[in-house]
This record gives structure tokens, C-alpha cells and sequence, in this order.
């Protein structure tokens, strides 16, 4: 009986991922490279030419520097802040604290540009506020401008350091704080002296993402740059692109775009070095971990911060689109008289797009985060527990367009699939399917993520023991594995849907008509200028995104199976 | 029974395993003894079917699993062999019952006779009553049980252990090591265990085959291992040894003359191979060497250091640069760092002077 090898299934399964991966990531950054020497006169440098003669570039690119280096700088020193208070100081309501905290992150940070400009907009009710109570007619503070950009940048990527140093910070082994206490050294001093130092390599990856993101963010500054004409690299881009009587303006585009490719490799570069320099830190998970301080009166300033975090980036944001939400109209003062549910209305009945924007969102996310699951399992398996030849090349395709702007993904893809495919003769562009690929490529690295580590932390023995026990290689994966990383397969699934799900930068270029998604319908409306039907619209996403995410995390929970 | 011929593994030109031939008899009870990367662990997943090997062949009761020349190579699953690895590797999602029930589900049993052989085989392995707890429910010495029991229950002809005691505390790994011989003898299974712990070789074992990067040095009962080893390492390895330079001085039909360094001259068992004038080294164990009046010693050394250690008497000594160790359980001499004793050799054996 002629059964396949299990080499050759290896091998074809690993050709195909290729295949798709050349597809998606590697052929639409090539191309990308390559429009930038496209000009109507044959290959030529013109249109970096253009970028230099350009006066507003060299500040586009300065704004950019500044608006993520002082966002990184504001926002990593508050989230490992955050993170030593909660796990070293014991506050009342730890677990409340603890949420309440990390729900900046799964706002989408455009919305929660929205919010701010309905508080500290030049008539926003926290300036109204001011105004009336002081008498005056200046406003207090108008968000508007870099300031702006990078306070609110700061609320809702400070969650990244936060997450990433909790951890390190809870394992850590308690004796090397305590050796550090009997040897003399106060509270603070073990926190500047050994725990941060100790915790240098995860800090220093956190403020790399914090750059990373803040850098590649669009939505924050379309929200709050373009009133006061203050652009970015990702809204200059934007503009460029749509800017279809500029001759060459893609090529231009992407020109433009290759500032922000070499400053996403390179910090992904460091990353990865950052990554490698992790392994050595002397984090162990057997040892005791430390105890919490009494912290006396200092409890109370620590609890008087946390309470400040929670109340601007999130009790204060939803406030202010929930009462934008249900007033009458803009200008209109909040009463109960006043307070109004039409705007939903409006929303879901009197304008087609809107019910239609949900439905192809979760339609778009839900099928890209199937396909990103199914192919992580398929390069989980390959590249950590076959460790198939060409194993580094896949995680470098993989990874790629993780370290690349949305703005950038957006503009290779438009550049790849604007023209007909080769042989098939299709074009993609106008349709849902650059979305579905632009999705696929851009969040595929956290479902791969997740997967792959679940396949790290399974002992190959498992498979083995199943093997001779008489399964076979397919029975075994079955048996054994699957079940084992199924979790993770799921927790990699909702990775890519949640930010697919309200994801703004890839189908603000890349929607069409028909196709529209949620985010960048809010954006749409925002831009209309449709005051309270942005914040009616705002207010549901949030509220969606909250429960979906409480939802996930019922799901999620790991059950107890170490052994 | 297993019979091992001439096989062979190299990762990136290095000999993993450079040619091993063994042959296993039904119901024995075979080790394989070696420091860590001398091939012993590659050798029995090439017997599990989990390394192909790049030469030689696998037979099991005449049935080939593997042969390089004519291309056969039965995966795992087809070999019909227990296995217990060194993390156990039971299943954590699944109960102690399914963890142990599995082989048998896939060889699709009746459900009646294959809870029979499970309540057996946990019987057996002293787990009644655990069938609905999930590992991480079980402390360590219970899940190589259930490791056991899932090795046992499709009743194998060959069972593989791999370092199956390492993760287990010292008191723990005693009484296992003798549970397994137990159930080995009671079922006539045949096993081939790979350790590194040569006291634990020596217990268990029928026969014990030592490896050293990637080559069997020596195959042998733990008797014959350890009183006559074949070359230094194997001696070194199994047991404390001295090892005392010589030349050969005259040899006899089954023994040979050697002098020492210090002129004296015994008889030691030995080879036909050995030729006078050829230097060689003699090993004995440090319970063979007796303190003596020094007209009769065949060394004198200076005492360094001795340890009381209850039921022995340990004895480190200098000799002409060498350094000693004898070990004696009666206590009746007064010895102290200082005293310059004299030495007897028993039961000596010739060893090559390389390896």
C-alpha cells in the first residue's frame, strides 16, 4: 500500500506556506521597494528627489521622532511604575485596580483620540468646565497639536510596558529583593538598585514597542494632528496616497514610506537582541516571589495615582463619548430632559452603512483570524517541533509586516493588487479580498506567536509516548498535541480578531464602497464632523470591544495542566 | 531476541553512535551505561523507531524494524513497544485511566476487556483507585507509575526506559528501581534501560552494556563489569579504582608476571596477549586493598586523610606520587594522616594502558 511520507507531507505543506507568504508579505514588499524608483521616465531616484525638495518632509519626519521618543519616554516609565505598584504594594481592590488599568489597551486608540476631543476639544466639556468656573473665555488646555498627541499616545500605550514588565516583576525571585533588604537597603532603593536593573532587558523591549507603535500610530494624529495641520509620517502618507492629482503619488508615497521601514527593521532588530538578552536575566519560577511592602502612608499616594490612570484614560474618555452620545445635539447642554437615544438610532436604522460595517468587520476578522489560526498551527508545528530547513526565513516573513507601520502594509498592498493578477487576470483592489490579505499579513505574528510558544512548551516526549503507544504521526498531533495547544490556537484566533475587528489604518486606503468596516466608518463620520452620531457610534464600539474581551478572558482561562 | 547489528547515527559528522552490535535474550533485563553524550540515549530511540539510523540493522524476534541496505524502517507506532521517558510523558490532559487506556483504545479493544487490563496493569503498578485523577492530581513517583503502566499495558515485548529514575528524590528512586526489576521478572518482559547512575545499573541490571562517545566499550553482567573490567574507563566508571603503573615482567599460561614502580612483583590474572617489557596499568578496587606489615606489602604509602564513615573506614594515601584510596570495615587499626603502611593487592586486574 503506498502511503505518502511524512517527509513529503513536510515538504509540500512547507512549500505552500511559502507560497502564501511570498504572496502576502514578501512580493508586496518588494514591490514597495520597487515603486520607489517607478517614475515616468524609467527607474530613477526622482522620487526620493521629490522627498528632499520637499519642504514640509523633513519635519513630517521630525514630528514623527518627537511625537514617539516623548511617548515612549511618558509612557514606559508609567506602565513599569503601574506595574511595581501593583505587584509590590498591596492596595484595596487589587484585582478592580488591575482591570481597570489595562482597559486603555483594548480601547481603539483612535476612538480614545475621539474622547479627548470631546474633553479638551477648543469647546470640549472639560474646557466648558473650566470656563464657566473660572469665567473666563480661554479654554483651559485645547488637544490639539503634538502635546496632544503624545498625552494621548502616553494613555493608551502605557498598558504595553505594563503588561510586559508585571510579569518578570511577579516572578522574580523574592530572596534577591530580600538580600537587598538585610544588606540595608530601603524600599526604594531595592527598586532602583536591583528590581529595575534586574528588569533592564523586558523595560527596554517595552519602551522598543511603545516606539514601534507610537510611531507607526495613524489614527491618534489624524484624530488630533489634522486640526492643528500637525502631520506625521503615517498622515503625511496618507494624504499622499489619496492625493490622486499628484503625479506619481503612490511612488511618492512610498518613497516616503521607506523613512518608516528602516526605523520599524531597526527597532525590531533591537528587539530581537533584546529578546535573546532575556534568557539570562535570573528570573526563576521556583522560587518564592516577594512580598508586598507595608507601605504606609505612601499607600495612599500610590492608590491616589492609580486612581488619577483610571479616571483620565478611562473613566473620563467614556464619560464624555456616553454624554456626546445621548445629547440632542452639539451644543446642547446635557440634562435629563435633553437626553436622547436617537443618535443610535440614527446609527442603526437610518444609515445603511453602519449595520453593514458590523456585520463586514466581523466577517473580515473573524474569517483572517481562522485563516491566521489555521496557518499558525501549520508553522507552529513546521518551524518548532519538525524544525523544517527554511524554518528562520519563515519567522523573518512572518514577523515582517509586524515591524511595519499599517500605512506602509496598506500602501504595498495597494501597490501589489492595484493591477490585475498575473495569470488569473483578477483584480483585487476595490475589493474585500486586499482586505482579508492585508489583515492575514498584518496580525498573522500573534496568532503565530501564541501557537508557537504553546508548541515551545509542549515536551516532544508527549507525541512520542503516543507514537509508541501505537499512534501514528497524525493519530498522535490528534491525540495529544492538538488538545494540549488548543487554548493557545484560540487565544491566538482572538489576538488577530480583536484588533482586527476595530483596526482603523488598513481600511482607511484600502475600503471600498460596500465594503466598509467599523473603524473606518467612526473615522468617517468623525471627519464629517457628525458630532454625536461619531459618539453614539464610538461609545458602542467601546462597550462592544469591553464585553468581547471579558467574554475572551471567561474563555481563555487556562486550565490547571502543568505538571 | 533484539538483535542490534552494526548500527549507527552521525549528526553533522559526528558519530553519535559509531557502530553498535547487541544482542538481547528474551526476558533480559539489558542497561545501557554511559556518561551524558556517549550515544546511549540515541541508541534506544533508534530502537523506539524515533532516529533513523544511517547504517546497520534492528531486528525484533527476527522481524526487521530497521535496515539501512534493503530500506526497511517500521515506524514507532508498528513496533509494538513500551516506552517510559525521562518526563514521564504522561498526557496532562487526560486521566490516569485514558493516559493508560490509550495503547489499547488504538488497537481498538473491546471496552470491557480493555478496562480489565487498565484495573490490571494499575493493579500492578500499585495505582487502584487513582483511574479519574489527572497528572498534575499526582505527585512525582505516581506519575512514572502511570508512565509505567502505559508501557506495560498493551503487554510489549520490549519495553525501553529512558532514564526513567532521574527526576525522582534519592529515597524515591530506590524503591522504584526495584518495583521495575519486580514487574520485569513477574512478567517476563524483556527491557533495555539507559541510566547513567552505575550504582543503579549495577542494581537492576542482567547485563549492563557501557558506552562511551558513541562506542560499547564493554558487555557484561555487573559481576564481570565490575571486577574485571576490560578498560580504565569502564573501571573508573563503574566503582572507585586505583590505577597503579607497571611493566610486564614474565607471563604464564593464564597469568602475567608485572613489576612496580617500587620493584615488587605479583601475579595477576590476565590475557595471552600481553608481552614482556610492555608497560600496562593495574587496577584494583579500594576494598581489595588490605593494610599490611610492610615486609609483605607490594606498596608503602603515607595516610593523607581518613574518613569514618560508620560501617567503613575510608583511607586516602600517597604512593610514589600516586594517589590511593583503600577502604577497610574492620576498625581495629589505629591509623592517622602520617603512619607510612604497607599495601596488599588483591585481586588486581592488567588493563591497557590507554582508555
Amino acid at each position: 500500500m503506498f502511503r505518502p511520507t511524512a517527509q513529503l507531507i513536510t515538504l509540500l505543506t512547507g512549500g505552500a506556506l511559502f507560497l502564501l507568504l511570498i504572496a502576502i508579505v514578501a512580493y508586496p514588499s518588494l514591490t514597495l521597494v520597487y515603486s520607489t524608483f517607478v517614475t515616468d521616465d524609467g527607474l530613477s531616484l526622482s522620487n526620493y528627489g521629490a522627498l528632499l525638495t520637499d519642504a514640509d518632509a523633513l519635519p513630517v519626519l521630525w514630528n514623527t521622532l518627537v511625537v514617539a521618543l516623548f511617548t515612549t519616554l511618558g509612557a514606559t516609565p508609567l506602565g513599569v511604575l503601574l506595574a511595581w505598584l501593583m505587584e509590590r504594594v498591596r492596595l484595596p481592590f487589587q484585582r478592580l485596580w488591575n482591570s481597570l488599568l489595562i482597559v486603555p489597551y483594548l480601547i481603539p486608540p483612535f476612538i480614545g483620540a475621539i474622547a479627548w476631543v470631546y474633553l479638551l476639544g477648543p469647546v470640549g466639556y472639560l474646557n466648558r468646565l473650566w470656563m464657566d468656573f473660572t469665567g473666563t473665555r480661554e479654554p483651559f488646555a485645547v488637544i490639539y497639536g503634538s502635546a496632544g498627541i503624545i498625552f494621548v499616545m502616553i494613555l493608551y500605550s502605557y498598558p504595553i510596558a505594563y503588561f510586559i514588565t508585571r510579569g518578570p516583576m511577579r516572578q522574580l525571585s523574592g530572596a534577591l529583593e530580600e538580600a537587598a533588604r538585610i544588606s540595608g537597603a530601603r524600599p526604594l532603593q531595592v527598586l532602583t538598585q536591583i528590581t529595575l536593573p534586574l528588569l533592564l532587558p523586558n523595560i527596554a523591549a517595552s519602551a522598543v514597542l511603545i516606539f514601534m507603535a507610537a510611531m507607526a500610530n495613524f489614527g491618534i494624529p489624524a484624530v488630533i494632528g489634522f486640526p492643528a495641520r500637525y502631520f506625521v509620517l503615517t498622515n503625511e502618507i496618507y494624504q499622499v496616497i489619496l492625493n490622486f492629482d499628484r503625479p506619481n503619488n503612490l511612488q511618492i508615497a512610498a518613497a516616503m514610506s521607506m523613512q518608516l521601514v528602516l526605523i520599524g527593521l531597526l527597532a525590531l532588530l533591537v528587539l530581537q537582541r533584546l529578546q535573546a538578552q532575556r534568557d539570562y536575566t535570573l528570573v526563576t519560577g521556583k522560587s518564592a516571589p516577594a512580598l508586598p511592602l507595608e507601605a504606609g502612608r505612601w499607600k495612599y499616594v500610590a492608590m491616589l495615582l492609580v486612581v488619577f490612570i483610571v479616571l483620565v484614560a478611562v473613566v473620563l474618555p467614556l464619560l464624555a463619548i456616553g454624554a456626546a452620545a445621548i445629547t440632542r445635539a452639539p451644543g446642547v447642554p446635557l440634562t435629563l430632559e435633553t437626553a436622547s437615544l436617537r443618535h443610535f438610532e440614527t446609527l442603526f436604522f437610518d444609515i445603511p452603512k453602519v449595520p453593514r460595517a458590523f456585520v463586514n468587520s466581523f466577517l473580515l476578522a473573524g474569517g483572517a483570524a481562522t485563516l491566521i489560526a489555521i496557518l499558525s498551527l501549520a508553522i507552529g508545528y513546521l518551524t518548532v517541533r519538525l524544525k523544517m530547513r527554511g524554518s528562520r526565513l519563515m519567522d523573518l516573513l512572518v514577523t515582517l509586516p509586524y515591524a511595519l507601520p499599517e500605512t506602509v502594509v496598506a500602501l504595498a498592498m495597494i501597490l501589489t493588487f492595484l493591477r490585475p493578477l498575473p495569470v488569473l487576470g483578477v483584480t483585487l483592489y476595490n475589493t474585500i479580498w486586499i482586505l482579508v490579505i492585508a489583515y492575514v499579513a498584518s496580525f498573522l505574528a500573534f496568532g503565530v506567536r501564541s501557537v508557537s510558544a504553546a508548541f515551545r512548551n509542549i515536551d516532544p516526549a508527549l507525541e512520542e509516548a503516543a507514537r509508541i503507544s501505537g499512534a501514528g504521526r497524525g493519530a498522535a498531533f490528534r491525540d495529544v498535541t492538538l488538545p494540549l495547544i488548543r487554548e493557545s490556537v484560540l487565544s491566538g484566533w482572538f489576538l488577530a480578531f480583536m484588533p482586527a475587528l476595530t483596526e482603523l489604518t488598513l481600511s482607511a486606503l484600502l475600503v471600498s464602497v460596500g465594503n466598509e468596516t467599523i473603524g473606518q466608518v467612526v473615522f468617517g463620520f468623525y471627519q464629517e464632523g457628525r458630532f454625536n452620531v461619531t459618539a453614539a457610534l464610538a461609545f458602542t464600539v467601546t462597550v462592544m470591544v469591553l464585553v468581547l474581551s471579558l467574554l475572551v478572558n471567561r474563555f481563555t482561562r487556562r486550565r490547571d495542566w502543568t505538571v | 531476541m533484539l538483535e542490534l547489528h552494526n548500527i549507527a547515527k552521525t549528526y553533522n559528522g559526528v558519530g553519535a553512535v559509531r557502530s553498535v552490535t547487541l544482542h538481547v535474550t528474551r526476558g533480559e533485563f539489558v542497561t545501557l551505561l554511559g556518561p551524558s553524550g556517549c550515544g546511549k540515549t540515541t541508541t534506544l530511540r533508534m530502537i523506539a523507531g524515533f532516529i533513523k539510523p544511517d547504517s546497520g540493522s534492528i531486528t525484533l524476534n527476527g522481524r526487521t524494524l530497521s535496515d539501512v541496505q534493503t530500506g526497511v524502517f517500521v515506524p514507532p507506532e508498528q513496533r509494538g513497544m513500551g516506552m517510559v521517558f525521562q518526563s514521564y510523558a504522561v498526557w496532562p490532559h487526560m486521566t490516569v485511566f485514558n493516559n493508560v487506556a490509550y495503547p489499547l483504545r488504538l488497537q481498538r479493544q473491546p471496552r470491557e476487556q480493555m478496562q480489565r487490563r487498565v484495573h490490571n496493569v494499575l493493579r500492578l503498578v500499585a495505582l487502584e483507585g487513582y483511574e479519574k485523577r489527572y497528572p498534575h492530581q499526582l505527585s512525582g513517583g505516581q506519575q512514572q507509575r502511570v508512565a509505567l503502566a502505559r508501557a506495560l499495558v498493551a503487554s510489549p515485548q520490549v519495553m525501553l526506559l529512558d532514564e526513567p529514575l532521574s527526576n525522582l528524590d534519592a529515597r524515591l528512586r530506590d524503591t522504584m528501581r526495584y518495583e521495575i526489576v519486580d514487574l520485569q521478572k513477574r512478567l517476563g518482559i524483556t527491557v533495555v534501560y539507559v541510566t547513567h547512575d552505575q550504582a543503579e545499573a549495577m542494581a537492576i541490571s542482567d547485563r549492563i552494556v557501557v558506552m562511551r562517545a558513541g562506542e560499547v566499550l564493554q558487555i557484561d553482567t555487573p559481576r564481570v563489569i565490575y571486577s574485571r573490567p576490560e578498560q580504565r574507563f569502564v573501571a573508573d566508571f563503574v566503582g572507585a579504582a586505583n590505577f597503579i603503573p607497571c611493566t610486564i615482567s614474565a607471563h604464564d599460561v593464564d597469568r602475567v608476571r608485572v613489576r612496580l614502580k617500587t620493584g615488587q612483583e605479583l601475579w595477576v590474572a590476565a590475557p595471552h596477549s600481553a608481552v614482556v617489557g610492555d608497560s600496562a596499568v593495574l587496577m584494583t578496587r579500594p576494598e581489595q586493598m588490605t593494610v599490611v606489615a610492610l615486609p609483605d606489602a607490594h606498596l608503602t604509602a603515607t595516610v593523607t586523610r581518613i574518613a569514618y564513615l560508620g560501617d567503613r573506614l575510608e583511607i586516602e594515601l600517597a604512593a610514589d606520587g600516586l594517589k590511593l584510596r583503600a577502604v577497610t570495615t574492620t576498625h581495629d587499626e589505629a591509623l592517622v594522616p602520617g603512619d607510612h603502611i604497607g599495601l596488599r593487592l588483591n585481586d588486581a586486574v592488567l588493563l591497557p594502558e590507554s582508555g
